[in-house]
């Protein structure tokens, strides 16, 4: 129970900052937050968890980091990102414009969605077990 | 990914075969997401049911905390701002990617069921208090309503959603 809430705590906290630094930077770049807003509970997960290494923590972030970037330069570039002619395409019902629509509502959470699956795997308990606990058990059983 | 050692548990390691490893289980979720949100979007045009059942109970609620609202259609008319109560704001894309990530895990039926029913009410639920919450910051703060709404709120939904994705794995891993 105390390391759920260890891990809790250290996600929220993490959350926090993130979405402060988020929320800095939007008020003077040309960042869309509301893009890369939806991968900060994410991430901030991911920092917190407590039983895996920091470079595969940050390997992680890095790449849903550099995914939405990606995701949001091509939906820039193409027009796709355009919340104002959305309804439109919906009317259309065609399958291209039903995919652009899918592109443009739902990847800024699938994609950080999908990495946690891949980060959590099999169990939650990788995200608040701590490592000490893991090596020990790890010797127990060789 | 597929081939790391198991995490640790033990009690509840999934079988092998691809759809049960890790990338079988991603590479279901977002085929489960990407079907799922497109019959969402598919079936839109044709039934706003759910947007006026969403915005109608939305109504009630704010209502109910002393908020002075009128309702026509799916617009929520505030004091001093109008709420549409769009497809996006139904929270059926956070649903539909909810629901995916329950279906793809590789467990028993009735655990996903369980995982699906309970998820979606509470989603629905989390919804809901989202609309009330930015009809309240609207009334209350209006200079916060860009913040709250397009920021925090949403966020709050992805935290929604991580949070009962990983209770109910956890649920599930006990009852296993």
């Amino acid at each position: 129970m105390r390391d759920k809430a260890v891990f809790a705590g250290g996600a929220v906290l993490a959350m926090s900052l993130l979405f402060g630094v988020l929320w800095w930077l939007s008020a003077r770049t040309s960042l869309i937050p509301t893009t890369i807003g939806t991968s900060v509970p994410v991430i901030a997960v991911i920092v917190a968890a407590r039983g895996v290494r920091w470079a595969r923590k940050l390997g992680f972030c890095a790449a849903l980091v550099g995914a939405l970037v990606l995701l949001q330069m091509i939906a820039t570039t193409t027009g796709w990102g355009d919340p104002a002619s959305v309804p439109s395409r919906i009317a259309l019902a065609t399958l291209p414009a039903i995919a652009a629509d899918m592109l443009y509502a739902l990847a800024p959470s699938l994609v950080p969605l999908a990495g946690l699956v891949l980060f959590v795997g099999r169990s939650p308990q990788v995200l608040w077990t701590p490592v000490s606990a893991r090596s020990r058990r790890a010797r127990r059983t060789r | 990914m597929a081939g790391r050692a198991p995490a640790q548990g033990g009690s509840n390691q999934l079988p092998t075969g691809f759809g049960r490893t890790l990338v079988g289980v991603c590479a279901r979720f977002v085929i489960y997401a990407l079907a799922i949100a497109a019959a969402i979007l598919l079936a839109a045009p044709r039934t706003d049911w759910f947007q006026l059942a969403t915005a109608r109970m939305a109504a009630v609620l704010i209502a109910a905390a002393g908020i002075p609202v009128r309702l026509e259609g799916t617009l929520l008319y505030l004091r001093n701002r109008t709420l549409a109560v769009d497809l996006a704001c139904t929270g059926a894309l956070m649903i539909a990617l909810f629901a995916a990530l329950v279906l793809a895990y590789p467990l028993p039926r009735k655990t996903r069921l369980a995982g699906l029913v309970g998820g979606v009410a509470a989603l629905l639920a989390v919804n809901q208090a989202r609309i009330l919450g930015a009809a309240y910051v609207a009334a209350a703060y209006p200079r916060g309503f860009g913040f709250f709404h397009d920021y925090l709120f949403n966020v709050g939904m992805v935290v929604a959603t991580v949070a009962l994705w990983i209770g109910w794995l956890e649920w599930a891993r006990r009852h296993a």
